[in-house]
């Protein structure tokens, strides 16, 4: 349904994990019934998006493809013109750290002339190369915040207008900083015994979830194996989230359950703790499921994880280990189930409630850009 | 729905024509060369038309190399290691195309509790598929019994979303999905487009007979090469 006729297409980026999915995700799940919505993804996780009600086409990324970058994006460009062609967004929104070269030249080169919005995620690490796309092409600019951020706007003057590549000094850049965009609302996160009934779990179990990631980048083998074997001996059982853009499963010990279920906050609270690493969703999602959490951050990623999950005890049972030796995972283990144990017998501080609605302004913010287009 | 026979034919007019896809795609979402850009307005400006002239007329004169339209598109993937003469083969893995496949389902692994069974069944009998062209593949690098890198750059084409399942598999996957809007549909668009860029490669069904030659090339049994 899309009584305003307004079309908004979500251009994500293929990542470590499904972080960039995941924020398009959430913004498009607050515009449905406002707006047609359609997905352009290099993450190779089509069916999810499908799944969600949504219209989708994949190209390879950057990451997977043997290409020079040159060739690629020449590529891109093409690929992503036609579906511009298609689709005549009113509005794009580009969720990623660098938008490509193909990118912006098919944005360029196609008629319509749509608003352009980047959802660019902070706490980048010092040090990090910057991208050289100014924000000032773009006529909205969505940083969704870190738990604990609030909402604030600032004006970024002179603008370029990206069709005539001219720079205009009287015209504006809007800039949003959200809180946490999450894709699901509280309410829709499953309680203790629907998310255990869904997964086949007994209502009675111990459970321990492990999500490290898809492994793509960082091998998780090792670490996630010996956090397993520490685990089982303390009682509990092992789940094994396995990422949908994982190009090979991490070889899994005899009574560890995988499964493959997206979006995995719907199903946290099935387990008594989490293990996981420190990517933006994971911790805007540890701090909605409310469970004993252990994160491992991921240093080789462009976002500071090590701070992202320092800040998140003050919301949240959270623990944090690089887990990089095994005395350090023996000790981060003995933690988490130390804090588990507290979980069970109602012995946690009180958390103060935060506000976790970022997807809800950043998708009003884009409607209201996409109505001004038309 | 377009079938393989019919997407070979699409191949073999590009092949005999020379003609780009239709729609001025190509040009209009060409890119220039960061010396080049010479933006002026909404449409192509002037002085793009004007340097592509020129730039044509070198390339013509053999004073430079035409970039772009004739790009190089490699299909291998960085996870996928194959030889640097490897070959890229086109698989046909459209959903009407894999139903009537010959294939044993395995269990429901019970892992994807998101999926009703009917489907996972559907999608079964594709992964099947594709893990045994895959093996046979594989079988035709396993040279003495060692590992080699593959002979082939496998591109699968289907309309079927199991991106989980590709990540895993290795091959690059063209996504032919059904896009609403108006004028030309989206799906026969990019299956042109596909037809052109891949317009020299082999297509093979899920399904196929594969059959090599003394140096262990891969062929169909109804051959394409």
């Amino acid at each position: 349904m899309n009584p305003a006729n307004i079309n908004s297409l979500f251009f994500n980026v293929n990542g470590s994990g499904l972080g960039h999915l995941n924020r398009c995700l959430s913004y498009a799940r607050r515009l449905k019934g406002s707006a047609g919505l359609t997905f352009f993804s290099l993450a190779s996780a089509v069916e999810i998006i499908e799944s969600m009600g949504f219209d989708a086409d994949y190209f390879v990324s950057h990451y997977w493809t043997d290409n020079s970058s040159y060739a690629w994006n020449c590529e891109l460009a093409l690929r992503f013109g036609m579906m511009l062609e298609r689709v005549q967004p009113d509005v794009i929104v580009f969720d990623g750290t660098w938008p490509f070269q193909g990118f912006l030249t098919a944005c360029k080169a196609y008629q319509g002339k749509p608003k352009l919005v980047w959802s660019k995620r902070g706490l980048i690490k010092e040090g990090v190369e910057k991208t050289p796309v100014s924000e000032s092409f773009f006529d909205l600019i969505i940083e969704p915040g870190e738990v604990g951020d609030e909402y604030y706007e600032t004006l970024l003057a002179g603008r370029t207008d990206h069709f005539a590549s001219q720079f205009i000094p009287s015209r504006v850049t809007k800039k949003i900083h959200v809180p946490p965009v999450c894709i699901l609302n509280d309410d829709q996160i499953f309680t203790r015994e629907k998310a255990r009934a869904a997964l086949g779990l007994s209502l009675t179990g111990k459970y321990i979830l492990c999500s490290l990631g898809p492994g793509n980048l960082k091998d998780v083998s090792s670490i996630g194996s010996e956090l397993i074997e520490l685990l089982t001996g303390g009682g509990y059982e092992v789940v094994w989230a396995r990422a949908p853009i994982s190009v090979k499963d991490a070889p899994l010990l005899d009574g560890v359950i995988p499964i493959a279920v997206y979006p995995l906050v719907q199903y946290m609270r099935a387990f008594d703790g989490f293990i996981g690493a420190a990517g933006y969703n994971t911790c805007c999602e540890v701090v909605q499921a409310g469970i004993p959490s252990l994160l491992v951050p991921n240093t080789q990623l462009a976002d500071d994880q090590s701070s992202r999950a320092q800040a998140l005890s003050a919301y949240a049972p959270v623990l944090v280990s690089s887990c990089e030796t095994s005395s350090e995972r023996a000790l981060a283990v003995d933690d988490l189930l130390e804090l588990v144990a507290s979980a069970q017998s109602n012995n946690l501080p009180s958390y103060s409630p935060v506000a976790m609605n970022g997807a809800d302004l950043a998708a009003k913010a884009i409607l209201e850009l996409a109505k001004g287009a038309q | 729905m377009i079938s393989r026979q019919a997407f070979i034919e699409m191949q073999k007019s590009f092949v005999a024509t020379g003609k780009a896809p239709v729609g001025g795609l190509l040009s209009r979402y060409e890119i220039l060369p960061r010396y080049a850009t010479l933006d002026l307005g909404r449409d192509i400006p002037l002085r793009t038309h004007l340097y592509r002239i020129g730039r044509k007329l070198l390339n013509l004169l053999g004073i430079t190399k035409s970039v772009n339209k004739n790009a190089e598109w490699r299909a291998s993937l960085k996870h996928a290691p194959v030889l640097s003469d490897a070959k890229t083969i086109l698989i046909w893995g459209m959903r009407e195309g894999v139903i009537n496949l010959d294939i044993a389902i395995p269990a429901n692994s019970g892992n994807e509790p998101h999926l009703d069974s009917r489907t996972k069944s559907k999608l079964d009998i594709s992964r099947q598929a594709c893990l045994s062209l895959k093996a046979r593949f594989a079988s035709s690098d396993d040279v003495n019994g060692a590992f080699n890198p593959s002979k082939l750059i496998p591109v699968l084409i289907t309309d079927q979303a199991d991106f989980a399942f590709y990540s895993r598999l290795g091959w690059l996957v063209e996504y032919l999905p059904s896009l609403p809007g108006s004028g030309e549909s989206y799906f026969d668009r990019k299956l042109a487009y596909l037809a052109w860029r891949y317009q020299n490669m082999p297509v093979i069904d899920l399904s196929a007979e594969l059959v090599f030659n003394r140096d262990l090339e891969v062929f169909s049994v109804d051959a394409l090469l």
